[in-house]
């Protein structure tokens, strides 16, 4: 059998985890695919090189699908986000000194509204620099919805870009004083000593989507067969990565040089969610920490775009009307329907929700059955209702 | 505290249009950075700075307020131009990445060299142009040198081992330097294979058995 050869680029991350079992485990091969992952060095790449065509589909920080859709950006191609590879898996992460006085002021990895007032309360009194890895990211978004909602003036609060890998070491130039980064690269700064880990990103939203398959709109067009079989794969592969007995293996081929280039402990620290805080080895259980797959974790709420749009229109400086639908329409749950309604008799019966207001598991109506939804609770307890 | 981050020239300026340009290399590779440096200077006579050393990029771009930013696709210091200081301070008129916008012939060129242009916002196109191409032809050319550099590297290796695999066939069949390697190439011809990747089977084989 001949494979269909589908490029795509990634940046090394944890979160690349699907794409890589896709590839590592076979199933990208079992439905007919050769899944060619390249690893790039920046997201101004994956940007770049999808728009130019190079690749069809590539690994992409969600906000970026919204972003590219709306034509902000070099070369405006329209994006769209079939598939959700992860929930989450960031860390808030600040030079021990900073974090020290933080706790000072009450903050504790545990309770994202103290952690919030601190950094308020240390923005009084000195500017903070915080590190992100795209302006078009979560990252960036959750950061900021979670200082705003603390009541923080953002005025006092510089951010600067760089790519996953670096930020530790812009952090330990000085540089930044914070950044917010998808593991491993926390906990590689917590392991060098000279960083803690603040808050999980998890903490500010439950449901956030982390990073999505981000695919050129023409592309699925022109190759629907294709497109439909890698949705497949991916969806096996999350199933696989979501399974805990899954999680040593896994640590150990993302650990690879090719692949994360890091540590096979530090991995694993972010798929179990156990995370070693700082350098006197203090752990915090986060269930939920990264989710790849089981329930409706890749599914792309159409609603769970919307909020990107809610929270970035205004920097990005166009009408929150217009960022809504443009990301309502990039979310492409109708895809998702369409390639795994044979494999997945649990596919949510809505496109949309209203993002917030499960504290817990929840039971929705499925297609055909009902399908467990994770909490999607904000921080601040703040609900989310878009029109479609 | 880096406010300006990405303010490199104030707007309607007349004289961002008439001056030399500021050219900025990025490139911790220093005799490639050499090699556009000295292509740069039979563009224009531009003012050129080298930085080497990503960490700490933006800060140093707002302090040297260039026209033109330079930078290797592989360097992960281009998420550092991205378009964040805009995010901070909506007034602050940002760098973009260079494109033309009724052709991407170029841009496609550049990505397929490797390098990509940051030009401050206003700048012609046609004073960016001259100097992308120039970029795009210097990367090439190094390319070029490393790949001959590798090739020569590769084929060095190469002789070393068919050297070792004809030893082994001296002393294990007591053959002449000339019978031992005709064996080889006779061999490699039946299996369709190259004299080299014999030779390194035969001495891995040796290896492992030894």
């Amino acid at each position: 059998m001949t494979l269909d050869h589908v490029p795509c680029g990634f940046i090394p991350l944890t979160d690349s985890a699907v794409l890589v079992a896709a590839v590592e485990m076979g199933f990208a091969a079992a439905e007919g695919i050769a899944l060619d992952l390249k690893r790039e060095a920046s997201w101004s790449n994956i940007r770049d090189r999808i728009a130019m065509g190079v690749y069809p589909v590539a690994h992409m920080l969600s906000p970026m699908a919204v972003s590219m859709s709306l034509g902000l950006g070099p070369l405006p191609v329209r994006i769209d986000a079939p598939f959700v590879m992860n929930q989450n898996g960031n860390v808030l992460t600040a030079r021990a000194e900073i974090a020290a006085h933080l706790a000072d002021l009450g903050a504790t990895p545990r309770d994202p509204a103290a952690t919030g007032a601190a950094l308020r309360a240390l923005t009084r009194r000195s500017l903070l620099r915080i590190g992100v890895p795209f302006p078009h990211s979560m990252h960036l978004l959750l950061t900021r919805y979670l200082l705003e909602a603390s009541g923080a003036d953002l005025s006092r609060v510089t951010f600067a870009v760089a790519p996953p890998p670096i930020l530790p070491d812009m952090m330990r130039a000085g540089e930044v004083d914070a950044f917010m980064v998808g593991e491993p690269w926390g906990s590689l700064a917590v392991e060098r000593g000279d960083a803690c880990i603040l808050l999980p990103g998890q903490a500010i939203w439950a449901a956030a989507p982390e990073k999505v398959l981000g695919t050129r709109r023409d592309w699925i067009e022109d190759h629907p067969d294709v497109a439909r079989r890698l949705l497949r794969a991916m969806h096996r592969a999350a199933k696989w990565c979501s399974d805990a007995g899954s999680a040593s293996v896994l640590a150990e081929i993302l650990a690879m040089p090719h692949y994360v280039n890091a540590p096979a402990d530090l991995i694993q620290r972010g798929l179990d969610g156990q995370i070693v805080l700082n350098s006197q080895g203090d752990l915090l259980t986060v269930p939920g920490f990264a989710r790849f797959g089981g329930g409706a974790v890749n599914f792309p709420w159409r609603s769970a775009g919307m909020w990107i749009a809610d929270q970035a229109a205004q920097a990005w400086g166009i009408p929150k009307r217009q960022a809504q639908t443009v990301a309502h329409d990039a979310f492409r749950s109708d895809l998702y329907r369409l390639a795994l309604a044979q494999l997945d008799p649990m596919l949510p019966a809505a496109s949309m929700k209203v993002e917030g207001s499960l504290q817990s598991e929840t039971l929705a109506r499925a297609v055909s059955g009902e399908v467990p939804l994770g909490p999607d609770s904000f921080f601040d307890a703040r609900v989310f209702e878009f029109d479609a | 505290m880096q406010a300006a981050v990405q303010h490199f020239r104030q707007p309607q300026q007349p004289e961002a249009l008439l001056a030399d340009l500021h050219i900025v290399v990025v490139d911790p590779d220093k005799e490639r950075a050499e090699m556009i440096v000295d292509g740069l200077q039979q563009v224009d006579d531009a003012r050129i700075t080298v930085i080497g050393e990503v960490i700490g990029l933006e800060r140093k771009l707002a302090a040297l307020a260039p026209d033109i930013i330079l930078i290797d696709l592989e360097n992960p210091g281009r998420d550092m131009l991205a378009d964040v200081a805009r995010l901070s301070n909506p007034t602050q008129r940002p760098v973009a990445m260079f494109v033309d916008g009724s052709d991407t012939t170029m841009m496609s060129a550049a990505l397929d060299a490797g390098v990509s242009a940051y030009v401050v916002d206003g700048l012609r196109s046609d004073r960016v142009k001259p100097v992308l191409e120039m970029a795009i032809a210097r990367f090439h050319a190094f390319s070029r040198l490393t790949a001959e550099l590798e090739a020569t590297k590769a084929a060095l290796s190469e002789r070393k081992i068919v050297d070792r695999a004809k030893g082994l066939l001296m002393k294990r069949r007591s053959l002449s330097e000339e019978e031992a390697y005709a064996l080889l190439r006779k061999t490699a011809m039946d299996q369709g294979k190259r004299v080299a990747e014999i030779a390194e089977a035969l001495v891995t084989t040796a290896d492992l058995l030894s």
